[in-house]
């Protein structure tokens, strides 16, 4: 772990002696006053002392200034005799004065000896006080030896480390010089990041911070890096140091080394990786931050020279020295570099193979996934070729299905032209024959012209009916919104019924479709129902609409002959006939064209009937908005 | 060819003429049918050119029938020249076809057909519908270019 905060303050065990233990710096505060009393009354004593010795020489001054009036005073005596009569009273006057003198030398001297017990007493004081100081002094020392045997025994048992509040190092122990292998001197003054081994995420490195720098204890398990690159791990525990502003100053880190349990861990998982990882067919291969094989699975020994415990520990390029100037060199240096996840897929020359690569950074190196995807490379070429092929393939069909559909087109012209006209011919020549020699004809003769006639116009019938139905498989559908009911009116308007049906219908549902070929599917259900209705005696249609699931559903019912259910597969195929042409004549084209046309519009058409009791036909549409 | 043409019937098929013809005839539309056999024959007919040369080309059909298809020129191709040319550009003309399956139907109302007719197979139907063109462009229609 990294702390940089600073501070200019001592180390550690200074510090503790200011500051750190309440209980010891209590009493030393105590001594350190009464020491200055003791000074302070010493000086008092001092100054007391000195006044009576003032007195004293005040009192010499005073004698020696009377010695010096005595000796004038004779002088003047012997200068001055005749004046005696009045100096004598001077005189006297004078002497009285002087035994007031020797009077107050007296009471000086009482003062004096006063003042000397009571130096006495303030000595015996002063002496007391030194005593009491030397106990405290005594029991200060006790203490600290106490908290320096505490911290001796934290330097011996662990790993210790003090910061300033910025995180630079103030102070390591032996045990963090020997484990991170760097020594005193290149640590102090730096901060953690020289042991950083970059395992950790930076917001588990943040997180640290956070709890500390607000004061709060951190514990955890921190791996780091020693100066000869080797990892090791500590369980750490770091206590900030509080100011009296409840900031910290310095953090003080415990560690122990916890390295073998954790290689004992990672050995578990490398285990465990290893047997999960020799399962998977991809190569799996492991290196550290100096290109050293860490791991390798089975899968991966394929592509490598040597045997899996020669090769761990060699450096990759000196495996594969091939590889440098390769793409995968560039990704693999990319990866290393910017810790980020790389992917790679490419031809590998030297291998003549191509690959596809995963590289994922961590702390410790490198883990890369790889894996031959020659076949799948070459399957995608082969792919890609044929695509190219089937779009020139799709091209030269769609040209020649262009030039088939306009050749189908011309044919379809020329079925329509060149059969039509002779069977039109037939029908011309057969009626004209008929009306030209009536008289000579019997009926015999009748009959069998009138079949000519007869065959030549089914014919003629069945040709129209075979071009519509391929022309609407052609046409294009142009879609708009139809009105069924006008639609409806159209298409019945357009049939010609005999037997004249009663059709019912109203309101029916509009839907989204082509309208001529909607028209055409109409007329063709509206005349089915009509012609398989005729023979009814009531004949009765209905026309129906309902919407369901997105579709519009259409229903035309008769009550006409109906057919059984078990043909009704058969509906829908072209000339497929349920009844016979005495019956009811028809070509079998018309609901093949029905069909068609709703299943080109994404419909469906089915249809419901029972011999006799008519039959119901339904066609559905999806509803486009 | 000094009487009044009324038809000018351009048909290959023999058949298919015989029963124009006699469509025409019975119901008495015209008695002045020109029946030519192909569309080269048509434009020299109408331009007075080849077998025709010297014709007096001013007189024009009432109507002219085409058949759409016909070997050596189409009748497309006639009728384009016929609205090309401003003597012939006015004379109805009404083409015949087969088949509605024939591609050709727009462009010859885009060249200005006047009429376009399916031939039937039925001959009734065939009958009626020759006789009703007949009627209509021979009897009836009032021709502007006289």
């Amino acid at each position: 772990m990294t702390i940089n905060k600073k501070k200019d303050e001592p180390f550690f065990q200074i510090k503790q002696e200011k500051n750190s233990s309440a209980e010891l710096s209590s009493p030393n505060r105590e001594i350190a006053f009464q020491h200055h009393e003791k000074e302070k009354r010493e000086a008092e004593l001092i100054i007391a002392n000195n006044e009576p010795a003032v007195q004293n020489k005040e009192k010499e001054k005073s004698a020696a200034e009377l010695s010096l009036a005595n000796t004038e005073l004779l002088f003047q005596n012997e200068e001055k005799e005749k004046r005696a009569a009045e100096l004598n009273i001077a005189n006297i006057e004078l002497l009285f004065q002087n035994k007031e003198k020797e009077k107050r030398v007296i009471e000086l001297s009482i003062a004096n000896k006063e003042l000397a017990l009571q130096n006495e007493e303030k000595e015996k004081h002063a002496a007391e006080l030194s005593a009491l100081n030397k106990e405290l002094t005594f029991k200060y020392e006790e203490r600290l030896k106490e908290v320096s045997d505490y911290k001796y025994s934290l330097d011996e048992s662990s790993i210790l480390a003090i910061t300033d509040q910025k995180g630079i190092i103030k102070y390591v122990n032996e045990n963090f010089c020997k484990i991170s292998k760097f020594s005193k001197e290149e640590l102090i003054g730096q901060d953690h990041r020289i042991i950083n081994s970059s395992h950790h995420p930076s917001e588990f490195i943040k997180n640290i911070w956070v709890t500390i720098a607000n004061g709060k204890v951190w514990k955890g398990e921190i791996k780091n890096k020693a100066k000869d690159g080797a990892a090791y791990w500590v369980d750490t525990t770091i206590v900030p140091f509080l100011d009296e502003n409840k900031k910290p100053f310095q953090y003080v880190a415990i560690r122990s080394d916890i390295t073998e349990r954790k290689k004992a861990e990672e050995e578990v998982t490398y285990r465990e990786k290893e047997i999960v990882l020799n399962r998977i067919s991809d190569g799996v291969i492991s290196v550290d931050n100096d290109w050293r094989y860490t791991f390798l699975n089975e899968a991966s020994l394929k592509t490598h020279p040597r045997s899996k415990e020669e090769t761990i520990g060699q450096v990759i390029w000196d495996v594969h020295p091939e590889m440098k100037g390769t793409i995968f060199w560039d990704k693999y240096h990319e990866a290393m570099l910017t810790k980020k996840v790389v992917e790679i897929e490419s031809y590998y020359a030297p291998m003549k193979t191509w690959f596809s690569a995963k590289v994922y950074p961590s702390s410790d190196g490198l883990t890369i996934f790889y894996k031959d995807v020659t076949e799948r490379k070459k399957t995608e070429q082969t792919i890609l070729e044929l695509n190219e092929g089937l779009e020139k393939k799709i091209k030269e069909r769609t040209e020649q299905l262009e030039s088939a559909n306009k050749e189908m087109e011309s044919f379809s012209y020329s079925v329509a032209h060149d059969l039509r006209s002779p069977v039109r011919a037939m029908h011309g020549y057969a009626t004209m024959l008929l009306e030209d020699y009536e008289s000579k004809l019997d009926e015999e003769g009748k009959r069998l012209i009138s079949e000519i006639t007869y065959n030549s116009k089914t014919m003629g019938t069945l040709i129209d009916d075979l071009l519509t139905f391929s022309r609407l498989g052609r046409k294009e559908i142009s879609k708009e919104t139809i009105d069924m009911n006008q639609l409806t009116k159209a298409s019945l308007a357009a049939l010609n019924s005999g037997n004249t049906p009663k059709i019912i219908f109203s309101k029916l549902l509009s839907v989204t479709a082509d309208p001529s070929l909607m028209k055409h599917v109409m007329t063709n259900l509206l005349s089915n129902a009509i012609k398989y209705s005729s023979k009814e005696e009531k004949p009765i249609i209905e026309i129906k609409t309902k919407e369901e699931n997105g579709n519009i559903i259409y229903l035309v019912k008769d009550n006409g002959v109906g057919f059984d259910m078990a043909f009704a597969d058969k509906l829908f195929g072209v000339f497929q006939r349920l009844h016979s042409d005495e019956e009811f004549e028809g070509t079998g084209v018309g609901l093949a064209i029905v069909q068609r046309i709703i299943l080109r519009h994404g419909g469906k058409v089915w249809a419901e009937a029972k011999e006799n009791e008519g039959a119901t036909f339904y066609f559905s549409l999806p509803k486009i908005n | 060819m000094s009487t009044e043409v009324e038809i000018l019937l351009v048909e290959d098929k023999r058949s298919d003429a015989e029963m124009t013809i006699r469509a025409i005839r019975k119901n008495n539309i015209a008695n002045h049918i020109v029946h030519l056999r192909d569309g080269k024959e048509a434009l020299d007919f109408l331009f007075g050119t080849g077998e025709y040369e010297g014709r007096d080309i001013n007189k024009k059909p009432k109507v002219i029938i085409l058949d759409m298809k016909m070997p050596k020129v189409s009748g497309l191709e006639v009728l384009q020249k016929i609205r090309a040319n401003e003597t012939t550009q006015k004379i109805p003309v009404v083409m015949l076809t087969s088949s509605k399956e024939n591609p050709d139907i727009e462009k010859c109302y885009a060249l200005g057909v006047n009429s376009y007719i399916v031939k039937p197979v039925v001959f009734d139907d065939f009958m009626k519908v020759v006789s009703e063109l007949g009627m209509y462009w021979v009897l009836h229609n009032q021709v502007t270019y006289k």
